[in-house]
């Protein structure tokens, strides 16, 4: 392997080889680097890899791709009946899904249309530092009414996503996050399993009651602020914000009541997200769109977890192919049917069509799997083989409370 | 005749579903709130030279109230109905006992309206001043009850009423008519007629709702019409209009300076023109002019409230009687925690004319030391007020 980088090494895997790994089961997995069917060597590619320091937007940089996001108020239809004001980019929930080339420079008008303030992090992509989106810390947030633009390189390749990184548990819980994918010519996974439909899965979380109760806070407090701010009133204390560490113990020495405290903040909401809705792309089961799928087939879920709890995805009647982590490949496909994915990561698995039928895909920690804590409902879609309709007309029936 | 009533009224109350009909149950959202005040006064009367002092625990206007409301079903999903229930400790000389139960009613409410059945506060003003104690200022700022002679103010800031409030443009403007039962008694305060319809009311006004309370100059406008039929009277209209105006000076959320201005006039029944002022009640049913004015000052530094000022000024004329009365309060409070105050409430109060003879004074000075816990406290708080910000502004959703 010496001298070849992990993208050459892992063009060379050809299908054939790759289904004779995966009939040799487990014994098969502990000798396929010797077998030659899969030699995905992590750490002699990472030590190959070229990893360039993430580059500073200049004026002599022509951007290759432009996208407008606002983010906006939106009442927004999880399930018939089930209303939630959320803030959200473009009105949309998730927000809309950004696919670029690797290596190509983006430019991201960032306008806030809210009373909020806002900043977006590109969760996963190696920005320079002053586009990370973490406010205070890289950036001043994006002020109601104001444009900031992101500009970096996509870089590197995979599955990866962006959210909004003020207030960070009230404001991603709502639905300010959505994916970006950065493909590669060179995407190991694409030569691999030669998928021939690319799906991407945001999972959510959402308290209905923490949202609406925190929003309203927020904008109550918020209106306020900004006539503060107009006219020159608003100091560090009152938006707790402070310079450093000494500014801060002085501040508190001197009176100011950090809002943390108990007398000042008993509500216990902030600290108790308790999700009771539970939906994968905005929607609720039996809203959820379906995972379409033909019979020798092979499909590729890009899994994103922008909630704030583990889940335990689990297909039905498939094994399928776990291929990739945080939007990177992994040394080595893993064969399994159940996969937990943790918040902020993003997971990647190729689906095989070979057993027709419908099969559901949904998270096996089943309290999620609920609507409002009636089961079933929530966080579970369908795998539906298309020619399955044709075949037998049997469509599965929508149950609401078991 | 309402004998018949009440039974029907018992009848229906007991027709709620058997348990076996019941859909599975739907915890309600429960409310605790109230108020402990507590105040030491020392209050001054002087009379025909004469003076009286007294000092006085005062522990009246403490309540407690507990509200249950739901959703309701289906179509009607963006509705809401519940009930209230609160009791309250009355003034010692009131003759209420020791408690007053000021609040049992069911309401019910929707984006744009708000009926309300059963027993409340009347409303009766247009504007509510910052003093201390609801009934503070009972004589200029609220239209009276025309039927009490008691000593108890409580009959005139509650009763029974039938209240349909209308709401549009983000609840910034209201409509009301409402049909009230006043408590009617004899001059001991016994109750007399505890039915039957004693007010009618009107009321428009435009107004902030409280969550954005600093967005505008105006925060309320309003006029309003009472009508009582004084059966004691020969079925006699007893009218009254009241205006009011209350205004951001400022809009600094962490400095707020506010104005309240509001007037009213009962042009009296005819029958009470000439008439000497001998009884309470006479008070309200002879013509007067009455004006307040309350400018306050709210100091939130880091938008926490924690000073509060205010200095108010009413005045009530009474030209048939030649009579008049003039209030000044003025009140500091100091929020020492989240819903904890320590305060100071100074009165200084004149009457002239008749007015001494039936009120026993000519002057008073009242000094009130002020210790205030007050609270509210939501469990299952499953669902959104309609005057949310979310609600009002970004689509009803509750």
């Amino acid at each position: 392997m010496a001298g070849k980088t992990h993208r050459e090494e892992t063009a060379r895997v050809s299908r054939r080889g790759f289904l004779q790994s995966a009939a040799l089961g487990a014994a098969g997995m502990l000798l396929a680097g010797k077998l030659g069917a899969y030699e995905w060597k992590t750490f002699e590619w990472r030590e190959k890899e070229e990893i360039p320091i993430p580059p500073k937007e200049d004026d002599a940089i022509t951007y290759d791709r432009e996208f407008n996001i606002e983010v906006v108020t939106t009442l927004h239809e999880l399930l018939p009946g089930v209303r939630l004001h959320m803030l959200t980019f473009n009105g949309q929930v998730p927000g809309p899904e950004i696919r670029v080339k690797e290596g190509e420079w983006v430019k991201v008008n960032f306008t806030n249309k809210t009373e909020l303030l806002h900043t977006i992090h590109w969760h996963g992509v190696d920005v320079y530092y002053e586009h990370d989106g973490v406010p205070y810390v890289t950036q001043k947030p994006v002020m109601p009414g104001q444009t900031f633009v992101y500009k970096f390189r996509a870089y590197p390749a995979g599955t990866r996503w962006y959210h909004c990184h003020f207030a960070t548990p009230f404001h991603m819980a709502h639905a300010m996050h959505g994916a970006i994918i950065i493909e590669s010519d060179d995407d190991p996974i694409k030569k691999t399993f030669q998928y021939s439909r690319d799906y991407t899965l945001v999972l959510e979380t959402f308290d209905s009651f923490f949202l609406r109760d925190e929003f309203n806070r927020m904008l109550e407090r918020m209106k306020q602020r900004i006539w503060l701010m107009k006219h020159g009133k608003l100091d560090g204390r009152t938006l707790a914000v402070f310079k450093n560490v000494q500014e801060f113990l002085k501040a508190v020495e001197e009176g100011w009541i950090p809002p943390y405290l108990p007398e000042r903040n008993q509500s216990r909401e902030g600290a108790d997200l308790n999700p009771n809705f539970f939906a994968i792309n905005g929607k609720s089961y039996p809203m959820t769109d379906p995972l379409l799928i033909r019979q020798g087939e092979t499909i590729r879920v890009r899994l994103i977890n922008a909630g704030e709890l583990i889940h335990s995805l689990h297909l039905h009647g498939h094994q399928f192919w776990w291929v990739a982590v945080d939007g990177n490949p992994l040394p080595q496909p893993i064969k399994m049917n159940t996969l937990d994915i943790a918040p902020g990561q993003t997971k990647d698995i190729v689906i095989e069509g070979y057993n027709p039928g419908y099969w559901t895909f949904h998270d096996h920690i089943t309290t999620r799997v609920t609507n409002n804590g009636i089961y079933p409902g929530g966080m579970l879609t369908l795998l539906v083989y298309e020619e399955m309709a044709e075949r037998d007309g049997f469509k599965p029936m929508v149950s609401l409370d078991q | 005749m309402k004998g018949r009533m009440l039974m029907m009224l018992t009848m229906l109350g007991g027709l709620g579903l058997p348990a076996g009909m019941q859909a599975q149950e739907v915890r309600p959202r429960i409310t605790l709130g109230g108020r402990g005040l507590v105040s030491l006064n020392t209050e001054l009367a002087r009379w025909r030279g004469n003076q009286e002092t007294e000092l006085v625990n005062d522990f009246s206007d403490t309540d407690l109230l507990l509200r249950l409301d739901r959703k309701l079903y289906g179509v009607n999903r963006g509705q809401v109905m519940g009930t209230v229930l609160g009791f309250t400790f009355p003034d010692a000389d009131s003759r209420l006992g020791q408690i007053y139960f000021d609040q049992a009613h069911v309401f019910w409410w929707s984006q744009g309206w708000e009926f309300l059945l059963g027993r409340t506060r009347l409303e009766n003003f247009v504007l509510e001043f910052p003093t201390l104690r609801d009934d503070d200022l009972v004589d200029y700022a609220y239209v009276l009850n025309a039927f009490t002679d008691a000593p108890a103010t409580e009959y005139h800031l509650y009763g029974n009423v039938a209240r349909m409030t209308f709401f549009q443009r983000q609840a910034r403007w209201m409509e009301r008519i409402q049909l009230s039962n006043l408590a009617v008694t004899d001059s001991a305060g016994n109750l007399m007629d505890r039915f039957g319809v004693q007010m009618a009311s009107v009321e428009i006004a435009y107004r902030l709702p409280e969550p954005v309370r600093f967005t505008g100059r105006i925060r309320k406008a309003g006029i309003r019409y009472d009508v009582q039929r004084v059966d004691d009277a020969g079925d006699a209209l007893l009218h009254a209009i009241t205006a009011g105006l209350d205004l951001n000076l400022t809009l600094d959320p962490l400095a707020n300076w506010e104005l309240r201005l509001q007037g009213s006039y009962t042009p009296g029944l005819d029958a009470y023109r000439s008439a000497t002022l001998q009884q309470r009640r006479d008070l309200s049913r002879v013509r007067s002019f009455a004006g307040v004015v309350s400018l306050s000052f709210l100091r939130s530094p880091y938008q926490v409230p924690r000073l509060f000022f205010a200095l108010t000024g009413a005045y009530r004329v009474y030209p048939d009687q030649n009579a008049s009365r003039a209030k000044a309060v003025a009140g500091l409070f100091y929020q020492v925690g989240a819903g904890m105050d320590v305060g100071l409430q100074y009165e200084y109060e004149q009457v002239s004319g008749g007015l001494q003879g039936l009120l026993g004074f000519e002057q008073s000075h009242s000094l009130k030391l002020l210790l205030a816990f007050e609270y509210e406290t939501m469990f299952n708080d499953y669902f959104m007020d309609r005057e949310t910000i979310l609600n009002l502004e970004h689509g009803y959703a509750p």
